[in-house]
């Protein structure tokens, strides 16, 4: 197989992050298209094709920080200015006392299905349904894996600001995974 | 207990939450194990919370 071959193999799974981290579709373009590029540039030195996707999922990750870098002002604007439901969110969980509203439900222990190509499927579908701002940060924390200081950083955020966003965007997404996928396996077992 | 060291479940949640990506001041770090160690409802909360943890870490080394 060539290499060409090879790296275009890795296309869809590298635009699929690259859209998730950016949400926006140009721009995720260019930093899969220059992943590839430089990957094309570099023929003698993969050993196999886990290495080839593993090396171009860094070459990715330093693309994607640049442009989150040169676009902080778009990155950090709110889509939703006028709130995001994530008050709501807090007013459904918990009553006025402070106490649960309902008990949390039992996650049980799924180490099986958490490996499962259809739980992340639904973990990426609920991380995409986060308001794009959010999302972005979100996803810095999570796939780039940066500490908040940096993201900080790298975005001109306070970090109160930042962990506003954290803790909005980790309600949502327990609240989406207990919707999608805990509770549906709950109720057929 | 100490009212100084008391919280709601509401007030545990956060700091269970928070914990995910800065370090908790010590009092609180105290407070949320006397309240995880007394309440019925924020452990169960918690078992979610590093579930998540657990999966996204799945999620971001996953290779097909």
């Amino acid at each position: 197989m060539t290499l060409e071959t090879q790296i275009a193999e890795h296309q869809a799974y590298l635009m699929r992050f690259a859209r998730l981290q950016l949400r926006n579709e140009a721009w995720a373009e260019d930093a899969v298209s220059e992943t590839m590029l430089a990957a094309l540039s570099k023929p003698q030195s993969f050993g196999n094709r886990s290495q080839l996707k593993t090396w171009m999922v860094g070459i990715l990750k330093h693309k994607v920080i640049d442009i989150l870098r040169q676009r902080r002002r778009e990155v950090t604007l709110d889509d939703r200015p006028d709130g995001d439901g994530s008050e709501e969110l807090d007013a459904l969980m918990f009553k006025t006392d402070g106490h649960f509203a309902s008990r949390p439900s039992d996650w049980g222990n799924p180490e099986q299905e958490l490996n499962s190509r259809q739980f992340f499927a639904v973990l990426e579908a609920c991380a995409e349904k986060l308001p794009a701002a959010m999302g972005r940060v979100f996803l810095m924390r999570e796939w780039l894996e940066l500490p908040c200081d940096e993201i900080c950083k790298e975005l001109n955020l306070t970090s109160t600001n930042l962990y506003v966003q954290l803790h909005r965007a980790r309600l949502r997404l327990r609240e989406c995974l207990e919707l999608n996928w805990f509770g549906r396996n709950a109720t057929n077992g | 207990m100490n009212m100084i060291l008391r919280r709601t479940c509401k007030q545990a949640a956060e700091l269970l939450v928070a914990r995910e990506d800065r370090n908790l001041r010590w009092n609180d770090v105290l407070a949320l194990r006397l309240h995880l160690a007394a309440c019925e409802a924020c452990p169960k909360f918690e078992d979610q919370i590093l579930t998540m943890r657990n999966a996204l870490a799945r999620w971001r080394n996953y290779t097909e």
